[in-house]
């Protein structure tokens, strides 16, 4: 295998944007042509990473397909690439969810064709970039890249509030990420003072020994950037109006994978770098994650946007996942990824759905439907299938995730799975109340009527989705295997620095940090 | 929908028999199905169960004597009960059925009670479902995210904002402005090594 495949994987969306340049699209003429060439990419770019994981082996913790070229030495930055069980699946459902993404602007976006599918295509790069990066530098540029074409996508083909929001999110997102550029320069600063090189290399920093202070501030500067991004309660009000005013293509990447980025952030960085913080935060974050649980399942029971109800419900949904990372167990990390993956698939779905609703309708509060049963069985179907996906019904994807989530959190401390239980429960509350009100009964509202069932466009789309919501149902081992080397050396690099530094640390470290601290 | 119904009543009728009572010479099938669920886990609990078992068997066999009498009595009484209702009910709902709208009448609240099946619904929803709706809609939503947390994000920004128009008034592009704002500056400066 001489193809770097993971340079070939976030490369070939810059190529496609790059070509999409030269394709004259002056008044609309060749919309179509653009389409297809940003449709042929995106799913080229998707085999890519199937290739990744074709090649990939399982059984191995190791960073694979590693590509290393010197970038800037006189700082120690590299070019480094390597993928290993965690990211590896992430990249896989980057690909996998923008096509989809594609698929959701087929018709709905009619102004500057061209620019929205070079920005859709760019996003793409960086996203990949961010998974894939093995140098905290490079790691940052794609960080800070992806905020660009997003900003612009919300900016530009939005709703009507969404100057407010794309500015809004920019200047969230930077303020964290700004403070974890501090981090990520101090950690470079303090390899150089251990070893006389500054190194970027994040194998390298796993393996400084870091002072307990020091790891405290540097962990704070990593969460909140990531805490911001994931987003925890309460960094998290940016999320309902950049979830709302972007497209159906934003709104699909956006929380199908822009928000793993934080979660993905805390599980290879903040986490195995500062352990001792780790283990001494890790508690206070999980007390955020279960608020986060309940009080996102709460607002969006109330939402009368469904746009916006779905914004909310990821607040909840990804408050599980940063649950199970804090339980710092081999259970509660990988049905953090698993919840991640799932989410992204049944989350996409839903904004997916309700952009078609509101394509046809231009308008996406609830009360403004009603028997829509009667009216488009078709998509009433998919709806159900990917409503039932997020609630976490068993066969399908969410159920895994949450399950092991819990599981690994119980063993940890039951008392947070005693609210991550009940935030369970309101899920089916919010979900299958929206669902009854936009769906059963008789159609009340006459615009209704004549709404066309899904287009030939659309069942591409949510046929896959569906699909791979019920595979992940039925086999999880397909991507529970993948991960579980990678999850452990997580794990076990976090347990190991706790011992080493707490000499006969408890089970639970977190209470005995302050005398690691007072010595 | 009658299909399942009667699959449903086949079931009711026969499922009884797979516990019959000793009573009447039967056998529960189920009695000790969830037993090993149940079983001891530590040490202490096997303990107590020993303790348990050892008085336990001439109670038991006392408990099953009186028993017999006592699940005959029941299993007469709450057959007889139930016969009863089936037959009032027959009666009142085919033949008779003024006396159903009479008694609606004369007792016209515990009707009403009934009718609505004890406002279980109406209790729970005023109790538990407004509630939570009204708190997380006003208190969570509006309060806290739209007025707390996204006030205290928009009050960053509008303090930005005040403070930079603020300053932009320093910045007039009137060069008399400046000349003096520059003269003022040096006398202070001036006056105060002089004054010190």
């Amino acid at each position: 295998m001489n193809l770097p495949l993971l340079s070939v994987s976030w490369m070939l969306p810059v190529a496609g944007a790059v070509l999409l340049i030269f394709v004259p699209n002056g008044d609309g003429r060749r919309n179509a042509l653009v389409r297809w060439i940003t449709l042929v990419v995106s799913i080229a770019v998707f085999a890519v990473t199937l290739a990744m994981w074709a090649v990939f082996n399982p059984g191995s913790a190791e960073f694979q397909l590693v590509e290393r070229r010197l970038w800037i030495p006189a700082f120690g930055i590299d070019y480094y690439l390597g993928v290993d069980g965690i990211s590896l699946l992430l990249v896989v459902l980057t690909g996998f969810l923008t096509p989809v993404a594609v698929l959701s602007s087929w018709i709905g976006i009619e102004k500057k064709l061209k620019e929205f599918c070079i920005f859709l295509l760019l996003l793409e790069a960086a996203m990949i970039g961010v998974f894939l990066s093995l140098d905290l530098f490079l790691f940052y540029v794609f960080w800070d890249a992806m905020l660009v074409p997003m900003y612009f996508l919300i900016g530009i083909w939005g709703y009507d509030q969404r100057i407010y929001a794309a500015i809004k999110f920019m200047l969230y997102t930077m303020a964290g990420s700004v403070l974890m550029l501090v981090a990520i320069l101090g950690l470079a600063y303090l390899h150089n003072a251990a070893t006389g090189s500054y190194s970027f290399d994040l194998l390298k920093l796993y393996t400084l020994d870091i002072a307990p202070a020091t790891q405290y501030w540097f962990f704070l500067a990593f969460a909140v950037a990531f805490a911001i991004k994931v987003p925890l309660f309460p960094f998290h009000t940016w999320l309902p109006d950049a979830h709302v005013q972007a497209p159906t293509a934003g709104s699909v990447i956006l929380a199908g994978v822009l928000l793993k980025m934080g979660t993905y952030g805390f599980v290879r960085f903040a986490f195995p770098l500062f352990p001792l913080a780790a283990a001494y935060f890790a508690p206070w974050i999980a007390v955020l994650a279960v608020i986060g649980i309940i009080y996102g399942a709460l607002v969006a029971m109330v939402q009368p946007d469904m746009k916006k109800l779905v914004a909310y419900s990821s607040v909840s949904h990804l408050g599980f996942v940063v649950l199970g990372i804090c339980a710092m167990n081999v259970n509660g990390l990988q049905g953090a990824v698993y919840q991640m993956l799932a989410h992204g698939v049944s989350t996409g779905g839903l904004f997916l759905i309700v952009g078609m609703l509101s394509d046809r309708r231009h308008t996406r509060l609830i009360s403004e439907f009603g028997g829509l049963k009667a009216v488009m069985p078709r998509l009433t179907a998919a709806f159900m299938i990917i409503t039932l996906a997020s609630i976490g019904l068993p066969g399908l994807n969410g159920f895994i995730g949450e399950f092991l989530i819990m599981l690994g959190a119980f063993r940890w401390d039951p008392r947070y799975v005693v609210g991550a239980g009940l935030g369970v429960i309101l899920s089916a509350v919010y979900m299958l109340w929206m669902f009854q009100r936009v769906y059963y009964g008789k159609v009340t509202n006459a615009e209704n009527r004549g709404l066309p069932d899904l287009l030939p466009h659309e069942w591409g789309s949510v046929i896959p989705l569906c699909a791979v919501a019920l595979l992940m149902g039925v086999f999880p081992m397909l991507f529970l295997k993948p991960t579980e080397p990678s999850v452990t050396r997580v794990v076990e690099r976090m347990q190991n620095t706790q011992t080493l530094r707490v000499e006969n640390a408890p089970r639970r470290p977190a209470p005995a940090l302050p005398s690691e601290v007072t010595r | 929908m009658a299909l399942a119904l009667v699959v449903l009543a086949i079931g009711s009728v026969l499922a009884g028999y797979a516990g019959v009572p000793h009573a009447i010479g039967g056998n529960n099938a189920l009695g000790a199905w969830l037993a090993p669920s149940f079983a001891a886990r530590s040490a202490t609990t096997l303990a107590d169960q020993a303790v348990g078992e050892v008085g336990e068997p001439g109670a038991g066999e006392a408990g099953e004597a009186g028993g017999e009498g006592l699940e005959l009595s029941l299993m007469v009484v709450s057959s007889i009960v139930a016969l009863v209702g089936i037959g009032l009910a027959a009666f009142i709902w085919l033949k008779r059925r003024e006396i159903a709208d009479k008694a609606a009448a004369a007792f016209p609240g515990l009707y009403r009670l009934l009718l609505n099946k004890y406002y279980v619904d109406e209790v729970y929803d005023a109790t538990i479902v407004q509630p939570i709706r009204i708190v997380s809609q006003e208190g969570l939503w509006r309060g806290v995210d739209v007025q707390v947390i996204d006030g205290a994000v928009n009050g960053t920004a509008s303090i930005v904002d005040g403070s930079s128009s603020l300053l932009r008034r320093l910045q007039s592009g009137s060069v008399r402005a400046y000349a003096g704002s520059l003269f003022i500056g040096v006398v202070l400066i001036l006056g105060y090594y002089l004054w010190r």
